[in-house]
């Protein structure tokens, strides 16, 4: 894996904004054969592009901006979820009494709920801004879970592939769902294994299929996992810190299964706290869980530090040590404002993080996705703030 | 008295909060010549001010306000309490031309709703077409009276209220007077019996000028143009504030845009040579947002005059995420470092409802949230900033203890 041997090298969070033409393609619900090979070529075609526009603003470590999974329209927060059920088997409409429910009935034991804590506190705001959805929309594991759509991944390796040898990258990334945020993500929805430790193991079984397709394709493959501080505010009853790490550490485990026989220097591991723009009050602090994510079998690991809730945590690392020859990738430019991180802002968060760790252990990222979460222009506007932040911080860094 | 600090970090806020429902119903019917119920307005009005400064008290803020809940926005207000002006409503306001030229669609699809695009009250540009005058005393009595009536109910004393006033930059275009420096110098000669109205209540008085960050971001004019025109504004200003003391006088900068890319937008660097002409015994701007959140450098170079008070925006208006307590008391610790500790007050970046708006950008319950966690960051700088010198009056106290022992 890329680290900063002679100055701070620059990656991001993954997804980024997708062409209209694209979105469009991929919005529509039926497709005949010869709209299936338009979407493929231009699915191509606009992974090139993108690969070379992030060569351009001066990222050093691209990915495919997630074009391959799917997002239907410009403000789709989930496509970095919405699109492992289209591959995988064994998910579908929810049963009766299935359902996760809103809140837990009392007596009920913990999980995942509709309700996020936060959510429940600003009742008024989510009122007003009507960006909260429903668990219905969520699916459900009904049958024996198996990897089921290879081609989509071999079609989104390929793309990489292609448009990588195009711009001479050498080192490029690719996103793929975490196991425990699969489970978040359809609420613990599951007919079917009915015990999470066994809906878990075959969550596992199944992802290790992509994952196992990025790296063999050269790539480093990036594990979203929203899923392990995210998951924190969703569970009712509100668990101990106690009973959640123990919680956390189970999916953990079974994201590691998954991850078996992949070496840890082409792994990359990424958690953020929802990238919608909430008030995030609850936010579990990294410091309650940084020692669970350290256990993940990744070299790398990329954290939100661009927003007033988690800046500050970069003081985690002056108490936690980064073992050796892990590396850190804040996130320096943030999905959650459209204002563009000034340089010397993005500079001073670096030299901040290097300060703590080292600085050939820092990679400058960002927050979360940028794609649908701020406005195009805006996304190429933070993406050079980044690129240049970086620049004034190896020139400090590095005393140049 | 002062608005130093003695043993803690004070915190306050620019002004402007978010509206009750039924006071826009009035205002807005108000403003567009529609009937409505005078004496119910006055009561609707008195009863919000009310109940807005008891929740800025209960949030733990130091310095409160009205909320600029009479005004349909924070420099339009103006226009009812002057003469000499004329609205041309087919006029449009060219502002932020550069950032808008750069991000049109994004501009476009934000100015509908958010700002002056959601205003409750249609904003027109104002032309100065006759000798100035300034009318207002009834309205800013009005004004007065609640808030000092709602201060002391809140338990709050009138020297920690403020009131927020426009600079004269911002009125409107002149076509009057023969030159743009005797129409500013005009406008200060009337302003200032606002301003010195609200100082002679026993309050504080806020001059509020995003118009003279803007300046340096206008491209019709050349560098000498843009320092005269600064110095014009300062002048203007200082007029104003003549016989004021400065103590009783917070100076607020900020640049327009709440959310956007804000890229084209002056340096603190650029103005603040100009800011810290004014005889004000404190300076407001924005430092909580990514894009001047770095600008605290500055005061390694730049020493502050004694006696004055820097209130950086350590909480923002343009987002509804929550500033964590230890990141507002990591804003507040950087320049207690710089500038001492006794010369800080923690302070919002901008009004949180600069016009009268039905739906602001930060949604009211998260406001309160963002005060409470200023107070809160405010008290975790404090604990640090006090305690060291306890601490070290402390550590003095055992080293003179062990030398007398010695003897």
């Amino acid at each position: 894996m890329k680290r900063s041997t002679d100055r701070i090298i620059t990656t991001h969070a993954g997804s980024l904004p997708r062409p209209d033409a694209l979105r469009d393609a991929w919005a529509k619900p039926t497709k005949s054969p010869q709209e299936e090979a338009a979407l493929d070529g231009l699915l191509r075609q606009s992974v090139t592009a993108v690969v070379a526009d992030q060569v351009k603003a001066g990222i050093d470590i691209p990915n495919d901006g997630e074009f391959g999974k799917p997002m239907r329209a410009a403000s789709d927060l989930a496509a970095w979820g919405t699109y492992i059920f289209g591959r995988l088997q064994g998910f579908g409409p929810t049963p009766p009494g299935a359902a996760a429910p809103s809140r837990a009935a009392p007596g009920q034991p913990m999980r995942i709920v509709g309700d996020r804590w936060e959510q429940r506190e600003f009742a008024e705001f989510y009122d007003a801004s009507g960006m909260v959805p429903t668990v219905a929309s969520r699916p459900c594991c009904v049958s024996p879970l198996s990897y089921n759509d290879v081609a989509a991944a071999k079609r989104d390796v390929a793309n990489l592939k292609a448009a990588a040898d195009a711009a001479a990258v050498k080192e490029a990334f690719m996103t793929s769902i975490a196991v425990g945020s699969l489970e978040m993500f359809c609420r613990g929805q599951d007919a079917h294994y009915k015990k999470p430790e066994a809906f878990l193991d075959a969550i596992a079984k199944a992802m290790a299929v992509e994952y196992r397709a990025i790296v063999d394709a050269g790539f480093v493959l990036q594990l979203d996992d929203p899923g392990l501080p995210d998951t924190w505010d969703m569970l009712d009853p509100h668990p101990t810190l106690a009973e959640y790490k123990r919680y956390a550490m189970l999916r953990i485990e079974a994201l590691n299964q998954a991850l078996a026989g992949i070496p840890e220097d082409r792994v990359r591991y990424h958690i953020c706290w929802g990238s919608w723009h909430g008030p995030h009050t609850t936010d579990l602090p990294l410091r309650d869980i940084v020692d669970v994510m350290l256990k993940v079998k990744a070299q790398a690991f990329s954290v939100e530090a661009g927003n007033v809730r988690h800046e500050h945590e970069y003081k985690v690392w002056r108490d936690v040590k980064l073992p050796d020859g892990k590396i850190l990738i804040p996130g320096v430019v943030s999905h959650a404002t459209n204002v563009v991180e000034h340089p010397e802002l993005v500079a001073d968060r670096l030299v901040a993080y290097a300060n703590a760790v080292g600085r050939e252990n820092v990679i400058a990222g960002t927050d979360c996705g940028l794609g649908g979460r701020v406005h195009p222009q805006i996304v190429a506007a933070k993406l050079k703030a980044l690129s240049e932040g970086a620049r004034l911080a190896s020139q400090h860094l590095w005393r140049r | 008295m002062s608005q130093q600090n003695t043993d803690h970090i004070q915190i306050t806020h620019i002004g402007s909060l978010p509206r009750p429902h039924a006071l826009l119903d009035y205002i807005k019917a108000k403003y567009s010549g529609q009937s409505y119920d005078q004496a119910a307005f006055l009561q609707t009005l008195r009863q919000s001010v009310a109940d807005v400064v008891r929740t800025q008290a209960a949030c733990g803020i130091d310095y409160v306000t009205d909320g600029e809940f009479s005004k349909p926005g924070f420099f339009s207000y103006i226009q009812a309490r002057l003469e000499g002006f004329e609205p041309r409503p087919n006029q449009k306001f060219t502002l932020f031309e550069k950032e808008v030229t750069a991000f049109p669609e994004y501009y476009e699809q934000y100015f509908k709703d958010a700002m002056i695009g959601g205003a409750a009250v249609k904003m027109v540009p104002m032309v100065c077409v006759g000798p100035v005058k300034y009318r207002g005393e009834q309205l800013l009595q009005t004004d007065i009276a609640n808030v000092k009536a709602a201060a002391k109910a809140a338990g709050v004393a009138d020297d920690h209220v403020f009131l927020p006033a426009t600079a004269p930059s911002g009125v409107g275009k002149n076509e009057y007077y023969k030159s743009d420096e005797e129409y500013f110098h005009a406008l200060a000669a009337e302003l200032s019996k606002e301003y010195k109205a609200i100082v002679a209540a026993g309050l504080l008085v806020q001059i509020d000028d995003p118009f003279l960050p803007d300046i340096f971001v206008d491209p019709r004019l050349d560098a000498k143009q843009m320092k005269r025109r600064a110095e014009i504004y300062v002048e203007a200003t200082n007029a104003a504030l003549k016989g004021l003391p400065q103590e009783r006088v917070r100076f607020h900068t900020c640049y327009g845009i709440n959310e956007g890319p804000r890229i084209y937008e002056a340096a603190l660097a650029d103005i603040i040579r100009y800011v810290l002409k004014v005889k004000a015994g404190q300076y407001s701007f924005e430092c909580a947002n990514p894009r001047h959140e770095h600008e605290y450098h500055l005061f390694e170079d730049i020493k502050v005059p004694d006696g004055k008070v820097l209130c950086p925006g350590v909480i923002t208006h343009a987002s509804n995420i929550v500033e964590h307590p230890q990141l507002i008391a990591e804003r507040l610790l950087r320049f207690a470092k710089l500038v001492g500790r006794e010369n800080v007050m923690a302070g919002a970046d901008c009004g949180f409802s600069s016009q009268a708006l039905y739906r602001t950008e930060v949604h009211p319950t998260v406001v309160w949230e963002k005060f409470k966690a200023m107070r809160e960051g405010a008290d975790i700088a404090s604990k640090q900033l006090w305690a060291r010198k306890k601490r070290a009056a402390r550590a003095r106290g055992k080293a003179k203890g062990r030398k007398r022992g010695r003897r």
